[in-house]
């Protein structure tokens, strides 16, 4: 598959399965989630959310890490105890990279179960970024950013705007969810 | 040129002052913007905050005496933040807000709105200078 070709030439897709599911039709979704909700008669629903997501996680985790440390380098401030990040080849095969990336993933994917509550989900997350990590939240969006870049690259067509629309959404209710316990 | 030196002048004179007010209003608005400061006492007043403030202010002066090469005249500084600090750029928009509500407030006759406009497309300048090197 094209996609698929196109990551492995980055040597980015290290996934064991290449296929990941293939996004679901685009049932309407009844949920209306803090303007996730679908609008003019698109959709995109959680469910499908949740298959992108799964796509990611089942190989694409290391490449949106990557991807953040590479394009915005000075995001690399965060990760000073992650060894050897001084060059492109190096941040790529960093294996705390993909295992962090890993980590936020999934948090992603928590969001998604849990749109109702993602100011919940995220609160003690937030509270520990503010608290113990010092990152500035302008770094969530620039990982939203990242999110939807490589969803696009690797669900092409499939990511339609209607897609990247509610991606777009979600990745700035979460930005704000992890804001919020700043003080 | 003139707007610039003129209202530079003002502040001169009351570097730390308005330094401080400047990082004091820039942390109180953005709190995000603490985060590059877990280091510091942030209390009003803080010794660290006023020590900052003129540093800030004092390189504001630098940029303006050498208007026509802010990137050299700052190309230390920018080696720094692209190095060492990785501030995020969207930082020094709020900062630059942030010192020109401070001119504001202590001289609102210096701010007609072709001042403001040199102003604010200075601190943009000095803020492209101080990222420029980060990729």
């Amino acid at each position: 598959m094209k996609k698929e070709k196109s990551l492995a030439h980055t040597g980015a897709f290290r996934g064991t399965d290449p296929t990941p599911p293939a996004p679901g039709l685009l049932p309407h979704s009844n949920a209306v989630h803090h303007g996730f909700e679908p609008s003019e008669g698109h959709q995109c629903s959680p469910s499908l959310a949740h298959t992108f997501l799964q796509g990611l996680l089942w190989g694409l985790h290391g490449a949106f890490a990557w991807r953040l440390l590479i394009v915005y380098p000075w995001t690399q401030r965060f990760f000073a105890s992650f060894g050897n990040l001084s060059s492109a080849t190096a941040v790529l095969g960093n294996p705390m990279v993909r295992a962090h990336g890993k980590k936020v993933l999934t948090s992603f994917g928590e969001a998604v179960k849990n749109l109702d509550g993602i100011k919940n989900t995220f609160a003690h997350l937030s509270e520990l970024h503010c608290d113990k990590l010092h990152v500035d939240p302008e770094n969530f969006r620039l990982l939203g950013d990242i999110l939807i870049i490589v969803l696009a690259s690797h669900f092409a067509r499939d990511f339609t705007p209607a897609c990247q629309f509610a991606w777009q959404k979600l990745v700035n209710v979460v930005a704000h969810a992890l804001a919020r316990k700043y003080h | 040129m003139e707007t610039l030196s003129s209202a530079e002048g003002q502040v001169g004179d009351h570097q730390e002052d308005f330094g401080a007010e400047t990082l004091e209003r820039m942390f109180t608005a953005y709190p995000q913007t603490k985060t590059y400061f877990p280091h510091f006492d942030l209390h009003h007043g803080s010794a660290q905050i006023k020590a900052h403030g003129k540093k800030v202010v004092n390189a504001l002066i630098e940029a303006v005496n050498h208007i026509d090469d802010i990137s050299g005249a700052l190309s230390k500084l920018s080696d720094l933040h692209a190095q060492k600090l990785r501030v995020d750029p969207v930082n020094f928009k709020l900062l630059g807000h942030c010192f020109l509500v401070v001119v504001a407030i202590h001289h609102p006759s210096v701010l007609t709105p072709e001042a403001h406009a040199s102003l604010d497309k200075f601190l943009c300048a000095v803020g492209a200078v101080l990222t420029a090197k980060y990729r």
